[in-house]
């Protein structure tokens, strides 16, 4: 589209690594199919409510993470695991897949063209995350997803 | 702690019914499901519905929009195709933009389904 700015500055970014993820988490699933997609929505908003998570901010926690995931399975490569956890007061949930291919470097960080067909899932997550890091090597593209306490465990948005 | 990998859930994930030229789905619209959806979404308007009511989908993401889309274009010319959400689906649609978007009228569920009036004393 004319006129609409290109995201150069991401293509030049530097792929820095995560810092390591806990021994063990919360939640830790591996999906090979889009049809474990609803059985993670079902094990995630159970954690949710474990952590008290308003109501709310549960749909937004599992509206970024069913895409992400989707994502890894749709353009990256299963097995694709999501694993869980909690950190001081920030929910984390990581998304591997093992398609090793680093993201678009502008993937979901514009606003989807109402006319296009695809490149909805990460501009959602993008949005109803609070931070979203990338990192890809070793054969593994990692998303991770961080939601600050204060946002998840607000009253009802009205 | 879950942990592990899981089998599917073979449970139908979304129920469709007509009503009149109303459409109702019941359920969550995924990755998995999204092409059959837009595919009964698409023979339905062709079959003279007009509107949906996704106030009973608890789940709709990038995949969900796409079907929805799939049928407001299934539609002749100059007809909009109405969509009553629920909080989760008006808020996606509302975070991709597509509220107030071309042939779409989009509405929130009036009935707030979290909190039903109590009955009786």
């Amino acid at each position: 589209m004319s006129g609409r700015h290109t995201a150069d500055y991401p293509a030049g970014r530097t792929d820095l690594p995560l810092t390591p993820s806990p021994p063990a988490t919360d939640l830790d699933l591996t999906l090979t199919d889009l049809s474990e997609l609803g059985p993670l929505r079902a094990a995630v908003r159970s954690w949710l409510h474990q952590q008290a998570v308003a109501t709310a901010a549960i749909d937004d926690v599992v509206v970024a993470v069913t895409e992400v995931a989707a994502n890894g399975l749709v353009h990256g490569a299963a097995p694709v695991r999501v694993y869980a956890w909690r950190h001081v007061r920030t929910l984390v949930v990581q998304v591997d897949d093992a398609g090793g291919r680093p993201l678009p470097a502008a993937a979901g960080h514009l606003p989807p063209d109402p006319g296009e067909a695809s490149g909805r899932g990460l501009w959602l997550a993008r949005q109803l995350a609070d931070v979203v890091t990338t990192h890809t090597g070793g054969g593994t593209t990692s998303v991770r997803l961080q939601f600050p306490h204060d946002v998840t465990h607000r009253g009802p948005a009205q | 702690m879950v942990t592990g990998s899981f089998g599917a859930d073979r449970a139908e994930l979304c129920s469709v019914r007509r009503d009149g030229d109303v459409l109702r789905l019941i359920g969550d619209i995924d990755n998995d499901n999204a092409t059959q959806i837009a595919d009964r979404v698409i023979a339905e308007i062709h079959a003279g519905v007009v509107s949906l009511d996704l106030t009973r989908v608890y789940f709709c993401g990038a995949a969900g929009v796409r079907a929805l889309l799939r049928g407001r274009d299934a539609l002749p010319p100059g007809v909009a195709l109405h969509v009553t959400c629920s909080p989760l689906v008006y808020h996606v649609l509302q975070i991709c933009g597509l509220v107030d978007a071309d042939r779409l009228i989009v509405a929130r569920d009036r009935a707030d389904r979290r909190a039903l009036p109590r009955t009786g004393a």
